[in-house]
């Protein structure tokens, strides 16, 4: 196992196997730590490995395997976290120049809580400056790559963790989703990403981007991998003001329960006519419903307000409440920014207290007009990105404002999503769809994801 | 798409701000500042008098 292996399939098949004595917690983590010394030159997955924490958590979890007392699921299973995620003792960056010397002291509540279920962690794993400002060049550390092709972009802004897990370096991975940073590198890197409910994870310790959007998160190989993850890290926090105080939902009894019955809305507007998805990304949707429908889904269509609404009111709310948290350092220290995030942040200034509340304004009537939607269905059905993965040179400085995104509107509503590869493009690269459901039902949004990926292919194709 | 801010406008909002902008960081801001226009203006046409915000403080 130790050496340049390869690391288990996925999370759930490592689980098992050292679960049942066949694989070695610390071999494991060496052979994860030798994968990514190997390939981080080529894909900046990584801002910094951590092989002594590593090989220390990667021993504990082989002495409670050897004692019959394992923790769980995750116990002795290699991960990241996005470097945005504080972690006690090792540099908490944003990849970013402003905070390049930042210890914490402590670590994340969502850190913590994977540590507690015996998960390794290997590194500190990329991410757009701050979450908002990439793919840049002129950071202290490049931007990530991916692996399908290490000239593409790997979506944004969770970019090593989209890049680590789809190269097999780890077999799991922290995000944060704001407008989309889960979903986007999930779709674009071939995996399984979900944003869960707004509140249902602690974003305790994690530097924020947009308060009121903000989540976090889980990125792995599958769909059944993901509810593993979320279930160790889903919870109440009294430290975290918008963590819901409700008790955990359990994520993995029904997650073979299949879809028989399960009505699903396709959105099929936002992907063919609001935003003009590529052909390989709308064969995608329409092969998952086909797949969910043959599983015995109930599939319809459903029309909810203009992709464009839900953009406007979006952006101007993730730029304000940016804008809110940068201020600081925009005055003090605005040319130590990478150029991407300092231009974009500038942009933010030029958006009012009017403006802001208007798009909250506009918040309330859009939640309130797809809760409508959702009477008649349980999940919603659209694509996950509209393209395949872009050349990474070839990503605008303000992208994200020059067409209107399809992750967002969940972000405003704080209904789960779930991205799942559905298939590849006419370049080779994944493409995918988005599973939604209604706030506090992310088990049932899994259920569904696991059903396709159960039912199709796809999992079985990995990156070179 | 509409016509990014007045020249004046933008130049005061962005000294407001305390940003220091190069003249190139200030050409690509203020290029781009048409999006921020574009989606003000989606909103505000839709804003019914009594509507409330999705912030509405909970003591």
């Amino acid at each position: 196992m130790s050496g340049m292996g390869e690391l288990p399939l996925g999370l759930a098949e490592a689980a098992r196997l050292i679960a049942a004595k066949q694989l070695s917690p610390v071999e494991l983590a060496e052979c994860a730590l030798t994968r990514a010394e190997a390939r981080n030159p080529e894909l900046h997955a990584f801002i910094r490995l951590t092989p002594d924490l590593a090989l220390s958590q990667a021993r504990a979890a082989e002495a409670r395997q050897m004692s019959g007392a394992l923790k769980g699921p995750l116990d002795g299973i290699p991960i990241g976290h996005k470097d945005i995620f504080e972690t006690a003792g090792i540099p908490t960056t944003g990849h970013s120049r402003i905070l390049a010397d930042h210890v914490p002291a402590k670590d994340a509540a969502v850190v913590r809580a994977w540590a507690e279920a015996g998960a390794v962690t290997i590194g500190k794993t990329a991410t757009h400056e701050f979450a908002w400002g990439g793919p840049s060049f002129d950071l202290p550390w490049p931007p990530a790559r991916n692996p399908w092709d290490t000239t593409r972009f790997t979506g944004g802004s969770s970019t090593g963790a989209g890049a680590a897990v789809a190269a097999g370096l780890v077999l799991g991975a922290t995000g944060s989703d704001t407008g989309g940073s889960i979903r986007g590198p999930a779709g674009l890197c071939g995996l399984a990403g979900i944003k869960p409910t707004y509140g249902l994870c602690s974003r305790s310790g994690v530097l924020p981007l947009a308060h009121s959007l903000d989540t976090t998160g889980p990125i792995a190989w599958t769909v059944e991998d993901c509810a593993l993850l979320l279930q160790a890290m889903a919870g109440h926090d009294p430290e975290d003001p918008s963590s819901a105080d409700r008790p955990v939902p359990d994520l993995i009894s029904g997650l073979g329960g299949g879809v028989r019955g399960l009505r699903i809305g396709l959105i099929r507007h936002f992907h063919e006519s609001d935003l003009v998805a590529s052909p390989a990304v709308r064969a995608g949707v329409d092969h998952m419903a086909a797949v969910l429908r043959a599983e015995g889904a109930i599939l319809s269509e459903v029309t909810l307000p203009p992709l464009l609404d839900f953009h406007a009111a979006g952006w101007l709310i993730l730029m304000s409440e940016a804008h809110a948290v940068h201020e600081p350092w925009l005055r003090t220290r605005f040319h130590d920014y990478g150029e991407i995030l300092r231009e974009r942040l500038a942009l933010a200034t030029l958006v009012s207290a009017a403006d802001y509340l208007q798009a909250q304004r506009q918040r309330r009537r859009l939640c309130q007009q797809v809760a409508a939607a959702m009477e008649g269905v349980d999940l919603l059905l659209t694509a996950a990105q509209p393209t395949e993965a872009l050349p990474i040179d070839r990503v605008s400085k303000f992208a994200s404002l020059e067409s209107p995104g399809l992750t967002i509107p969940f972000n405003l509503t704080g209904q789960p999503a779930l991205a799942v590869c559905t298939g590849f493009g006419e370049g080779g690269l994944p493409v995918g769809a988005q599973l939604i459901g209604r706030p506090f039902e992310d088990a049932t949004v899994l259920r569904a994801g696991h059903a396709f990926e159960r039912a199709t292919a796809w999992r079985a194709r990995r990156a070179a | 798409m509409p016509d990014p801010l007045p020249e004046p406008l933008f130049d005061a909002l962005i000294a407001r701000a305390g940003l220091p902008l190069t003249p190139a960081e200030r050409d690509s801001v203020r290029a781009a500042s048409r999006h921020i226009a574009a989606l003000t203006e989606r909103l505000r046409p839709q804003a019914q008098v009594a509507l409330e915000p999705a912030t509405v403080f909970r003591p």
